[in-house]
């Protein structure tokens, strides 16, 4: 319920913040007097119904009109673009997987050091209530280990990996429901690691990466489940499609 | 979910700027609300310009075959397929000539030379609001019902619009205060009879009409049109401006309103006044708050209002500002006007046009269809709406000074060009016809620089409007070919405005009209007037009444024998009446509208029409209905041109570029003119004749 409601504000502050960015990064008359111009040679389609040289001359108009609309649009959409990936991906950690739940399986990666060999062996140790279902298959082009893993009972623990007698742990969570902070990567390198910012950069000199596929979470609003984007979606346009007469901005 | 909604929301969700790694179901981007705004306006747009498109063309051989047959009952016998009207309001013939022996008018002069050119009869009065009537409608006042501006009441004797009258709300819901109408206000249209684009447009020829005047509220018809002269401001005015200054001084305009700015430093405060408000009788006039930052000495400043802000300067016109006056919740009345800051030390004094019917949002159907005037706003920009939309009488009360009058009227035209051009760029067969104003308001303005009563840089500004007209003809040549018919007229002439006459006072003079209590002069509106003993008076611009029992409310005159003698008396008295000052003819002939018309509303035109001489016509106090000490009285206002004396003294102009049979045409001939161009006869109840038919031998 908190997670939602926590989802809802995010989504409706987005759109204001994007209506503001929108309000300081793009040229507003421009876009206005664009929309009236395509406003206005979709009323010529109905003025000039009968004579088809006016609609098509209206058509080639819609177009060029259309292009122009983009082209300015291009501007916020680049200011807006960098801050709000970083949000998503930042909300994707906390609403876009979910737990195991018992008797579920998933596949668990380790992607390996270019400097380690790719046979080298790994070994996986899982906490009570995981189960490790495979032994480890190694795809040597993609220098890659892959153990199918299943949750048995609800646990948080940590998936132990060990090689060249270094261990790295990986956090696991199976149970019900959201999970904040469900990062199912483990990084080492700082770039990537931007893209799973909530998680514990890893530290090891065999490993790159370690990949748990946790199932895609649903969020339910109004007894509509769906994938929380859409929702975000949702909100965030609404939002800004109520608020933006408000903030004096076009879009 | 189903694979069918789930393919709607990626649609969506792709088309509201998010996209989507396919493999792991992960984002990649997302643009975020405005771009999915644009991206699903545009989208959606394009859908229904296809959509429509497509529709056109599916049913265009249908509609297109529906419209031939039609059209071959119709207009077999059509002899053109293009007919251009360019109306310069108040062109004169004498002018004219005097430039085209000049050589400055080549384009009219082309014209001429290869098509015709004529003096065109005016009607009677020479009046723009009796003469485009006549125009359009191919009939006499007495058939089309508009004599004059104004006409009276007759239980009142009170003036009216005479063209015009909004109605307000049939059935209004009282709560409180609160008076909730529950019908649109609806607004009659008083003159009469058809139009010659009706008649076209049930015959499938298509007509664009702009700014014709005496067309408010727009009548349905298969065509497009503007409405023009007497389309009311938004405070339901013929149009009235507002001054604005922070000097604290008590003065009275005619046709204005003056109002205080509040100075706190360089800060200055005023409230712009609307229409009154909608749903509270007494709650006086909606307003719209606006504040000027001023800049130091740089006669710059700004102005902020409705949220949006607008740089000033001194001497210049801010484009067109649209204010929205708010009565409650979605209660809101749409306006547009325009900024003129014309001083900021010692005093910051402020003109605003009158608050012009915004366009695009219209609060009273100015165009048809309906969404024509904001067709043409979205498209060209926003413009004047307001039936006189050059503001002569910022100019006449010293609100503005010539040149901001100057600028303004340019402006405005220059919005008219663009429309006309728009509709004969889309012309290939039909009429496009347009009235350009300028050319009367400028005259009237500046009439006494032409005829040498003035001096100054502005001395040429008439001959300049002539010559620029005659641009303007000259760019419509581009659209005119052998198909075409081009017709360039105006509805009259312009003569001298130097003295004015008060009929009113020349009546009390001579026993005709009579005053309550012994008093000499009378107030506007004949506050004052003794009806009981009155048998004539003047209102208007025109006409002379008599005070016909039966008729008027208080009414002496007999119908008939009596009445047709006060008639001859009135006739013979003032006909050849001088100006003791000048020793000049004031009037050179009075006309009884009986003998000069035939038809169903001679009831309600003017018993007399005053023929007066060149240099003179009614003053402005009788006009109002005002009794004076004086009759004659000198005419110190800019306004010193105008049209409103004998009609034989104003003809207007005609040029076309086709040979016309005419010799003496009068405005009345272009209906049934445009008529036989598309092969269609005239109607019974036209007076007016084809110029491209001989005149019969007398």
């Amino acid at each position: 319920m908190l997670a939602s409601l926590v989802l809802f504000l995010i989504s409706v502050a987005t759109g204001i913040g994007l209506l503001w960015v929108f309000r300081r990064t793009s040229d507003q008359a421009a876009i206005r007097a664009t929309k009236k111009r395509l406003q206005a040679r979709l009323l010529e389609l109905r003025l000039y119904a009968d004579d088809p040289r006016v609609v098509l001359a209206a058509q080639k108009a819609l177009l060029v009109e259309n292009l122009r609309y983009f082209a300015l649009m291009l501007r916020p959409a680049l200011y807006a673009t960098v801050p709000v990936v970083i949000l998503l991906i930042a909300l994707d950690g906390f609403y876009g997987r979910r737990p195991l739940a018992p008797g579920e399986t998933a596949v668990l990666t380790a992607v390996l050091d270019g400097q380690a060999a790719p046979d080298e062996p790994v070994s996986l140790e899982a906490p009570t209530g995981i189960a490790v279902e495979t032994p480890a298959v190694h795809a040597l082009a993609r220098r890659e280990v892959s153990w199918r893993i299943r949750a048995e009972e609800p646990v948080a623990g940590q998936l132990r990996l060990t090689s060249e007698g270094e261990t790295v742990l990986m956090p696991v969570v199976a149970g019900e429901g959201l999970h904040c902070c469900l990062y199912g990567r483990r990084v080492r390198s700082r770039l990537a690691w931007l893209l799973a910012p909530g998680a514990a950069p890893l530290d090891a000199r065999w490993v790159k990466e370690i990949k748990l596929d946790y199932p895609a979470a649903e969020v339910s609003y109004f007894g509509l489940r769906t994938h929380w984007l859409v929702w975000f979606l949702v909100f965030s346009m609404a939002a800004a499609f109520l608020l933006k007469g408000r903030f004096r901005v076009t879009v | 979910m189903s694979s069918a909604a789930g393919l709607l929301l990626l649609a969506l969700m792709s088309a509201a700027g998010l996209y989507f790694d396919g493999g792991s179901g992960q984002h990649l981007a997302y643009i975020g609300p405005g771009a999915g705004f644009a991206f699903l306006g545009s989208f959606l747009t394009l859908l229904w310009a296809f959509a429509v498109s497509a529709a056109t063309m599916l049913t265009w051989p249908v509609r297109m075959a529906w419209k031939a047959a039609k059209r071959r009952r119709s207009l077999k016998k059509a002899r053109v397929k293009k007919l251009i009207f360019v109306g310069l309001d108040g062109y004169d013939p004498r002018t004219a000539e005097r430039l085209m022996a000049e050589g400055r008018l080549p384009n009219l002069s082309r014209l001429a030379k290869e098509g015709s050119y004529r003096r065109l009869r005016t009607t009677f009065p020479s009046l723009s609001p009796v003469a485009w009537s006549t125009f359009a409608t191919g009939v006499s006042p007495a058939r089309h019902n508009i004599f004059d501006f104004l006409n009276r009441n007759l239980k009142s004797y009170l003036p009216e619009l005479s063209s015009s009258r909004v109605n307000k709300p049939r059935r209004v819901f009282k709560i409180g205060r609160y008076h909730i109408p529950l019908s649109k206000p609806s607004v009659d249209l008083r003159r009469k009879s058809i139009p010659f684009w009706k008649i076209l447009g049930q015959h499938e020829v298509d007509c664009t009409i702009l700014r014709i005047p005496i067309t408010f509220p727009p009548e349905k018809f298969n065509g497009r049109l503007l409405s023009a002269m007497c389309t009311p401001d938004l405070r339901g005015t013929q149009g009235s401006f507002s001054f604005f200054s922070t000097r604290n001084e008590s003065v009275t305009y005619e046709t204005g309103s003056r109002y205080p700015l509040q100075r706190s430093g360089n800060v200055v405060k005023g409230v712009l006044e609307g229409p009154d408000h909608p749903l509270v009788p007494d709650a006086g006039k909606l307003g719209v708050p606006f504040t000027i930052y001023l800049n130091g000495a740089r006669n710059s400043a700004t102005l902020e209002i409705g949220g949006e802000k607008y740089p000033l300067r001194v001497g210049e016109y801010t484009p067109w500002v649209p204010v929205t006056f708010k009565a409650g919740v979605a209660v809101k009345a749409r306006g547009i006007c325009r900024f003129l800051l014309n001083q900021t030390e010692p005093d910051v004094n402020l003109y605003v046009t009158p608050i012009n019917i915004d366009p695009e949002n219209p609060a009273l159907p100015i165009s048809h269809p309906s969404y024509y005037s904001a067709y043409l706003a979205k498209l060209l920009g926003a413009f004047a709406t307001v039936g006189m939309a050059e503001d002569t009488w910022a100019l006449n009360e010293g609100a503005i000074d010539e040149e901001a009058f100057l600028r303004q009227a340019w402006m405005i035209h220059e919005e008219r060009e663009k429309m006309f051009f728009n509709a004969l760029d889309r012309l290939r067969e039909g009429v496009a016809a347009c009235v350009f104003d300028a050319s009367d308001r400028i005259q009237h303005m500046f009439y006494r620089y032409l005829e040498g009563r003035a001096d100054g840089p502005l001395a040429d500004t008439i001959e300049k409007m002539y010559q620029r007209m005659d641009e303007l003809v000259g760019r419509v040549f581009r659209y005119v070919d052998e198909e075409t018919v081009l017709f360039v007229l105006s509805d009259h002439g312009f003569g001298s405005f130097r003295r004015g006459i008060n009929l009113n006072t020349w009546l009390l003079d001579h026993g005709y009209l009579a005053l309550k209590d012994g008093a000499e002069t009378a107030g506007p509106y004949f506050k004052g007037v003794d009806w009981s003993r009155t048998k004539a008076y003047t209102l208007g611009l025109a006409g002379l009444y008599l005070n016909i029992a039966g008729r008027e409310a208080e009414g002496i005159v007999q119908p008939g024998a009596e009445a047709e003698a006060v008639k001859a008396e009135l006739i013979e008295k003032l006909s050849g009446l001088k100006d003791p000052a000048t020793g000049e003819t004031a009037i050179q002939r009075v006309y009884a509208t009986n003998r000069l018309y035939r038809g169903p509303y001679l009831e309600d035109a003017p018993d007399l029409i005053v023929g007066y001489n060149d240099g003179y016509r009614t003053s402005w106090a009788a006009a109002q209905g005002i009794v004076e000490r004086e009759v004659f009285t000198d005419n110190p206002k800019p306004w010193s041109g105008d049209h409103s004396v004998d009609p034989v003294l104003v003809p207007g102009v005609l040029f076309s570029n086709r040979k016309i049979a005419a010799e003496d045409p009068g405005i009345e001939d272009l209906a049934p003119t445009a008529l036989e161009l598309f092969g269609l006869p005239t109607p019974g109840h036209m007076e007016g004749k084809s110029l491209f038919q001989a005149a019969a031998p007398a």
